[in-house]
Formats: C-alpha cells, structure tokens, sequence
C-alpha cells in the first residue's frame, strides 16, 4: 500500500514532497535532503536500481514517503519557514544524542527520526 | 592517539572509554549492540546483589521543592508522566520508546528551579539560540514558549541520591565483577582492530561518567539499546526505590528529581504535587499519591499507546 499524503490526517504538503494526486516525490525528497539516490538507497539497504520509479517496491515508496511525511511536520513546526527546517534536518541534536536528524537517516536510522518527529508532533497538539 | 592528519579518531575516544557511537562503523555499532546485550544479560544474574548495593545506600523521606515543565498539551495535567514513555528515547533514568525488546515505565521529572527544567526539557539553556533565532526549545520542535511551568513539592520516602557519587560505590562492585566472555572480547580486537583488551566499568568514576553521559540518548538512538542511566533507573525500581536526585547535566548549579509512579504502591507515602492553586487542574489530578499513582501510571500508558505505539 502507498502511503499518501491524503491518507494521513495532516493535510499540510509545506516542502511540496507530494504531488497533488498526494504521492510522495523522490527527486524532491532527495533534493531536500541534499542527499544522492546511492546515499538514499544504501539507507535503505538496497541498491540504488531499485529506487528507479519503474523498479521501486511499494515497500520502497512508502519508506520514502514516511520520510517525506515527517520532514512536512518538520516545516509545519516552524510554520512553513524552510531555513529553519533545513537547519534542523542538518544540525547535531542532542535529542539524538548529537547526531543530526539527516546523519541519522543516511545511516538508515530514519525510523528513529520519524518517531521522534511524529511524537513531538503530537505534543504539540 | 591521533590519524595522520591530526584527527581524533574513533578509535581515540574508545581507548579513552568514550564511545561516540555516530563515528563507528555499522560492523562496530553492531558489536557495541550485542555487547549491551551481553553486559544486561550479565548484570541480570546479579539482579539481587544489585538491589542489595542501590537499596543499601537509599536515603529516606527526603522533601523536595522545585518545577516541572511540561509541553502545552499537559497544560491541564502538568504531573501526567505520559510524556517520558511518548518521546523517544525516554527521560535518562527511564524507558521511553527505545525498540519493542523494552518495556516503558514512566518517570515524573522535577527540577530545583526553572532555568534547570527548561534545560532539562528541551536540551538547551533557555537563553541559548542556534543559527539564525533557532531557540533551544525549538531542537525538540517545541514553539518556543509552548510549555507549561508548574511549582511542585515532592516528598520520597526512599531515595537514591546521586548528587553524592559515593552512593553508587556498592552497584559499581556488583558490576565490577562482571567481564566481557572470550567470544566478545575477540570480536571487539577484530572490530575495531586493537590489541587492548575490552574492559568494563571498574571505577565510580567510569561510572558517574556513563551514567552522566551528556548524549546519553546515543545508545537507543544508535543501536536500540538503554543507555547505562536509563538501566540504572530501572535496577533502582526493582531495589525499591522510589525516586532519583542527580545532578543537572545541563545546568551545573541545578539539579533534578525523577520520581517512579509505579513504585507508589498502597502504603507508600512518596508523592508529588503541584504547590500553586491550579484551577485548570482537577483536583484529582493534582497529587501523584498512593490513591492517585495507578490512575496516573494508567493513563500514561493509554496515552502512549494512542500517540505513540512502542
């Protein structure tokens, strides 16, 4: 199953990670990460063939789009202000004990970011 | 020990007994996994003796005065503990979200005064910033000023009181006698390529070191594992004990208490409670008592589970 952006109760698509039919976009997640699809693909232990659109397992897709996902709380955090979200994806935090929330997700710990970012999301409420 | 280039190496901070886990390998993050692994296993058959050494050293009805911050959704339930199971990884001295192997138990976290539990909460001093008017509450995506202050007397029948390190001589001979097996330590040499040979805390100092440790949330962030502090937390429940004062890691001249609500059972008379009149608060929810405790442990767990599932 795909996870889309229409299926999650927030609405909110800040960093454009989704097209409008509400699926998640690689090349833009990427881009934002300033990360390479190699980089991408060795989080997820996979090679980087399979995150070509036409080879990219649902599994694949919904990864990337759990990301995406909590990278769009992120924005919605600092209420649309990219420097702001940029700076926190890149800087060491001490949430995760001084590594960066991008350091973390390169070494295919993004499950933990996404955690953290959906908790403080919540409380947020 | 420096690389050619003048570098700190990561094998540097190992031999100084600093694990910096984000600068290891997977292959040696792998290895620091199963050897948390091996060590909590040890430290399992010594269970009793380790309950004997922390509830030896217990202090008892100790009053307490400080603060507690919680975020703005607790506004109206500032003594609720949900939030140490929600977050990962948990608060230093409790399991919070760390990987399904571990059970959650909530901690009620208290400071001696505002500047501490700001720091505390959110990692960062209050009038600390980052960046470009990147505030310190805001690492922990927290709007800055989103959070609820609220003055709290607590009162702990038993104690470990960690401000005196001399408290933790008893646990460290417990644990001293522990040894990394030979398969382990064979592993370690292959790993990180060494000839010294792998140790485990042996010192009150390599101890308050870990315990203290400033990135404490490394290990469940990293390898899925509790930090040693947030093990401590745990012998300490099962010794007995109701609630740990430590030092601020975060503001030296503060320092903090984490009461166990699971602890206080039907004859206990450790508590905390809110010292202001709180009309937004009811009433029942004011105190975290021996009739109130089940009820607030209870409902931390309801809320966890909702929010965020382990």
């Amino acid at each position: 199953m795909n996870l889309s952006i229409n299926q999650i109760t927030e609405p909110s698509n800040t960093l454009g990670l989704f097209d409008s039919s509400g699926h998640v976009d690689l090349e833009k997640t990427i881009n934002f990460l300033e990360i390479s699809k190699t980089a991408l693909a060795s989080a997820f232990g996979i090679s980087p063939d399979k995150l070509r659109l036409d080879r990219m397992t649902d599994v694949v897709r919904e990864k990337i789009a759990q990301i995406a996902y909590a990278l769009e709380l992120v924005a919605v955090s600092f209420k649309g202000n990219l420097n702001k979200t940029k700076f926190w994806i890149n800087t060491p935090n001490p949430n995760f004990g001084g590594a960066s929330p991008r350091s973390l997700i390169i070494r295919g710990r993004y499950n933990k970011v996404i955690s953290f970012i959906e908790a403080a999301h919540r409380l947020s409420k | 020990m420096k690389s050619k280039k003048g570098k700190r190496t990561a094998e540097k901070f190992l031999h100084d007994g600093i694990v910096m886990l984000e600068k290891l390998t997977e292959a040696q993050r792998s290895f620091h996994s199963d050897y948390q692994t091996y060590l909590a296993k040890e430290r399992e058959k010594l269970l009793p003796e380790i309950q004997q050494s922390l509830w030896r050293v217990r202090t008892e009805n100790i009053n307490f005065e400080g603060g507690r911050i919680v975020e703005s959704i607790f506004a109206g339930d500032p003594l609720n503990p949900a939030g140490s199971i929600i977050k990962p990884p948990g608060g230093r001295f409790n399991f919070g979200p760390i990987s399904s192997f571990f059970t959650r138990f909530p901690g009620l976290y208290c400071a001696s005064n505002y500047e501490t539990a700001f720091a505390e909460k959110f990692q960062r001093r209050s009038n600390e910033s980052e960046g470009d008017a990147f505030s310190g509450s805001e690492f922990s995506l927290c709007e800055p000023g989103s959070f609820s202050y609220n003055r709290v007397g607590v009162f702990m029948e038993t104690v470990l009181d960690l401000r005196d390190s001399e408290k933790l001589v008893p646990f460290c001979e417990v644990i001293g006698k522990i040894h990394p097996s030979r398969e382990i330590g064979g592993n370690w040499k292959k790993r990180f390529k060494t000839k010294k040979p792998l140790t485990t805390i042996k010192s009150v100092d390599q101890l308050v070191s870990s315990i203290f440790q400033s990135d404490y949330q490394q290990w469940p962030t990293w390898i899925d594992q509790p930090s040693n502090s947030q093990w401590l937390g745990l012998y300490a429940i099962k010794a007995g004990i109701d609630a740990i004062i430590f030092p601020s890691c975060r503001n030296e001249s503060g320092y903090n208490v984490v009461v166990f609500p699971e602890r206080i059972g039907k004859q206990s008379k450790t508590y905390v409670k809110l010292l202001d009149e709180t009309p937004t608060v009811p009433k029942d929810r004011r105190i975290v008592d021996s009739r109130s405790a089940p009820g607030f442990v209870s409902n931390s767990f309801e809320m966890a589970n909702a929010l965020q599932p382990n």
